[in-house]
């Protein structure tokens, strides 16, 4: 019986879980490249913020890169900030702010765009990636494949423990 | 009351004096009035800048993660000290902690077709769906409004109905509060059943006495078999004629799996409780552009489209955390094979066991908000004190320093998401032992709701990984 | 263990003349309130209200300029404790080209942001923020309850300019200018008070760009006993 249970269970959690995993990384149109910029221009990227996220979710450039941010929120206030750029902007509805210009002086990496305004129950995670470079595999991108390992591991563990253990008798519902 | 299988955890006899004193619950009260006029008075006139008012950081920061820890130790704390309620319920007895031989109001029996959790829920659901679509726990003013809203709802129920009808029927917190209490490590119970059934005939812990209240929340401690509805005020205790009410440690979340009559409308309200932490923020990060497109062809641009799609999205959100709940309930029906189980009971059991998920991820994103913006403590706290009490001056620069890096902010949340799958999958256990007799059959329908903890989890630990360098 | 003896508590006696009171002053309490967040009770907030002494101010980028009720320009504004001051601030954006241009040369007058005084890349992140967009402030004074932003992009709108923006301070409030805020407040406290353009959010953030965090004017509200 319980077999058939793993069974049921696997192809229900199986693609569920995938689904997740794919919406939050994976669905096209979120990831943006800089290209390249007419001489002594910088790129400008166009940038929404609405609750709860950031479009486009990934912003990929090169190192030495010069670009500057356009920025504006769809509903209410929001925040762009890129704390090694030291750039935050202050965003209210309706409003395009541009960060000032920079050069991404930058070593190859992932780094964190966040909401600086706190906006409600999903602001933590309003979050954004600037990807400079080909940085390789990072501590922030293994870890919740970790965590998400874990978690499995969790699950299994208790349930051969559960199967396992001879149990308490409890009173019936 | 006592449960046989209870496990026997001492009562917490050096604070029975404290809690027979007829003013605990107003002395207990009194820091939080005065500390809710602050609030009111600084978020009504005070600076409107978001960093510098007391009244809308101290709500929206200290006394939110405040309120999320105290649920897992204390139960429905916050109901305790809550002055809003309290309101209403010296203005009913004409008392603040006497028993008044004279009431005012008019009593009305709260109708019966409202005694459930659906409207809090809904309320619940309303309140966060206006903070995602308005903004008012960034807007001092509008934080002063709900409190002035909630007080005087809170009165004017009072004054209208019984007892405290507006925290048990209203309060849009009350849903939030009392199912998260059920993970308490405290409880107040009758001691001993068989007093209560055999040799106590007058029942003053409910209907009270020459000398106390009875509970005013409507409940029999008698028979009282969670903390759902326990504001823990102690009035029983006072009022028991034979000592028989006890404050007791215990298993943290035994109410889970130990409540006799699990209610439809709890597990609706737990699921929803559960959803707005987990799946709505996945559904809004992925959809919300998705819809706002759509409708956009359909309705003129501009605030009123905006609102129509976060509502579209709470909507769907919410009818989507409770069809999975009860997808995956049927999914253990099925795999128990016992067709005598209704999918509906199941539901209404297992969605309780989600609630330690539910919890971990709230206070997952308060800890991100946390380490982000601690410097707005002692910001406002300044700002306050150089004009106390109407905090209208500007003490200076910001304080913005992260406390704890991205990466070390999402360990710490991984930790929060794993404790909470591991509370759910014991308590999930626990459940699936009481609805079913035969072993095999119980723990073949616990596995798809592991499955299901483990898909509500992979939900958390992906949506907090946006951004992680 | 014996029974109790059974006692028939009589319910609390109703008092309808203190329900028609407690009625009537939950009524009051609701409609003040009401009236309260309307704007319309007495003790809602008030604006400025024009009284006491006047002074002017006028942010630019990354600095103020501080006048007196007859447009002399002052180091500080100097008041007494206890004294009622309106204080009216005229963005330098919303004056002329060359009058803004005149302001914004004293920044370059010290040093700021790692780079030294008379540095011409100062001038051009002047430049550089008002292309961005960056032209707001946000006016505080230490200690004191003002706090007032600035709004010079809905008067000058995509033009960034006006062909007939006054040419001074004196001149815009003459013509009442609509870009000038006001803000009204009685001094409590004795002492050397910094006007400074305020972060905009919980985790810092300017209106007005990248000398934002220099934008102090040490001392320039003197109270005196």
């Amino acid at each position: 019986m319980w077999r058939r249970a793993v069974a049921l269970t696997a192809l229900a959690t199986g693609p569920l879980s995938g689904l997740v995993i794919w919406a939050v990384i994976g669905s096209p149109g979120r990831v943006v490249s800089v290209g390249d910029p007419p001489a002594h221009e910088a790129s400008e990227i166009a940038v929404r913020a609405s609750t709860w996220a950031f479009t486009p979710s990934v912003i990929r450039a090169r190192p030495h890169d010069t670009l500057r941010f356009a920025v504006a929120s769809d509903d209410i206030q929001h925040g762009f900030a890129i704390n090694e750029l030291g750039i935050n902007l202050q965003l209210v509805a309706g409003q395009e702010r541009r960060s000032p210009t920079v050069t991404l002086a930058l070593p190859p990496g992932r780094y964190v765009i966040h909401c600086s305004v706190f906006c409600g129950l999903g602001h933590p995670s309003m979050k954004a990636t600037l990807v400079v470079g080909d940085p390789g595999p990072t501590p922030g991108q293994r870890l919740p494949w970790i965590a998400s390992l874990a978690g499995l591991v969790a699950v299994a563990g208790f349930a051969a423990r559960a199967r396992a253990r001879p149990g308490r008798r409890e009173d019936p519902a | 009351m006592t449960r046989p299988s209870a496990r026997r955890l001492p009562e917490l006899r050096l604070v029975h004096p404290l809690l027979r004193l007829p003013a605990f619950q107003f002395v207990a009260i009194l820091p939080t009035a005065a500390i809710v006029a602050v609030v009111l008075l600084s978020s009504w006139r005070g600076i409107e800048h978001p960093s510098f008012n007391f009244g809308l950081m101290f709500t929206w920061v200290v006394w939110w993660g405040a309120l999320l820890v105290s649920l897992l130790v204390l139960g429905r704390a916050w109901c305790l000290v809550c002055p809003i309620g309290a309101v209403g319920e010296w203005l009913q007895r004409l008392s603040l902690w006497w028993r008044s031989p004279y009431t005012a109001g008019y009593h009305l029996r709260w109708p019966g077709a409202l005694r459930n959790m659906w409207l809090p829920t809904a309320l619940f659901v309303l309140f966060i769906w206006l903070d995602n679509g308005v903004g008012f726990s960034n807007s001092p003013r509008m934080t002063a409004g709900l409190i002035a809203v909630l007080l005087l709802g809170a009165a004017w129920v009072g004054l209208v109905f019984e007892r405290r009808a507006f925290c048990r029927y209203v309060c849009p917190l009350t849903s939030f509060i009392g199912l998260n209490a059920l993970l308490s490590a405290f409880e107040l119970r009758g001691r001993d059943g068989r007093i209560c059934r055999t040799l106590c005939d007058t029942k003053d812990c409910f209907r009270g006495n020459a000398r106390r209240y009875g509970c005013p929340m409507a409940e029999f401690p008698g028979a009282m078999d969670t903390n759902l509805q326990c504001i823990l005020c102690a009035e029983c205790m006072r009022s028991c004629p034979h000592d028989n009410v006890a404050l007791r440690l215990r298993v943290p979340g035994q109410d889970l799996w130990e409540m006799r009559r699990p209610r439809l409308d709890g597990a609706v309200s737990a699921t929803v409780v559960v959803g707005l932490a987990t799946v709505l923020p996945l559904m809004m990060l992925t959809l919300l552009p998705v819809v706002r497109r759509a409708l956009a062809g359909a309705l003129a641009a501009g605030e009123a489209t905006r609102l129509v799609a976060v509502g579209l999205l709470f909507g769907l959100g919410i009818a989507a955390s409770a069809a999975i709940v009860y997808a995956f309930s049927a999914l253990a029906r099925r795999a128990a094979g016992d067709p005598g189980v209704p999918t509906r009971l199941l539901f209404a059991r297992y969605a309780y066991a989600l609630l330690p998920l539910g919890l971990a991820k709230s206070l997952a994103d308060l800890s991100d908000h946390l380490f982000r913006t601690w410097g707005v403590v002692p910001d406002v706290t300044r700002a306050l004190m150089l004009d106390f009490p109407f905090n209208q001056v500007v003490p200076g620069r910001v304080t913005a320093v992260h406390l704890v890096p991205p990466l070390g902010t999402y360990l710490v949340q991984a930790a929060l998401l794993l404790g909470g799958l591991l509370f759910t999958l014991y308590a999930a256990h626990r459940i699936s032992l009481r609805l079913f007799p035969e072993r095999d059959a119980a723990f073949a329908s616990f596995l798809p709701i592991a499955g299901l903890s483990f898909l509500l989890t992979l939900v958390g630990l992906w949506t907090l990984a946006v951004g992680l360098p | 263990m014996p029974r109790a003896p059974a006692v028939v508590t009589p319910p609390p006696r109703r008092l309808p003349a203190a329900t028609a009171v407690v009625t009537l002053g939950l009524a009051a309490a609701t409609v003040l309130t009401l009236l309260a967040f309307l704007g319309k009770a007495p003790f809602a907030p008030t604006g400025p209200r024009e009284e006491g002494t006047v002074f002017y101010a006028v942010p630019y980028h990354y600095g103020f300029a501080f006048y007196d009720a007859a447009f002399r320009e002052i180091e500080a504004m100097e008041v007494r404790e206890g004294d009622a001051v309106t204080l009216y601030i005229v963005p330098a954006l919303a004056l002329s080209e060359q009058t803004f241009a005149d302001y914004a040369e004293r920044t370059l007058k010290r040093p700021m942001g790692g780079l030294p005084a008379g540095d011409l890349r100062i001038r051009e992140k002047i430049a550089g923020d008002l292309d961005l967009g960056n032209v707001e402030h946000i006016i505080g004074i230490s200690a004191h309850p003002v706090y007032v932003t600035t709004d010079v992009a809905r008067t000058l709108g995509d033009r960034g300019r006006r062909a007939d923006a006054p040419p001074s301070v004196a001149e815009a409030v003459r013509r009442k200018d609509p870009t000038i805020r006001a803000v009204t407040f009685t001094t409590k406290k004795v002492g050397a008070f910094d006007v400074i353009c305020v972060d905009s959010g919980p985790e810092g953030g300017a209106t007005c760009g990248w000398g934002h965090q220099w934008m102090v004017a040490k001392g320039a509200l003197v109270v005196r006993r």
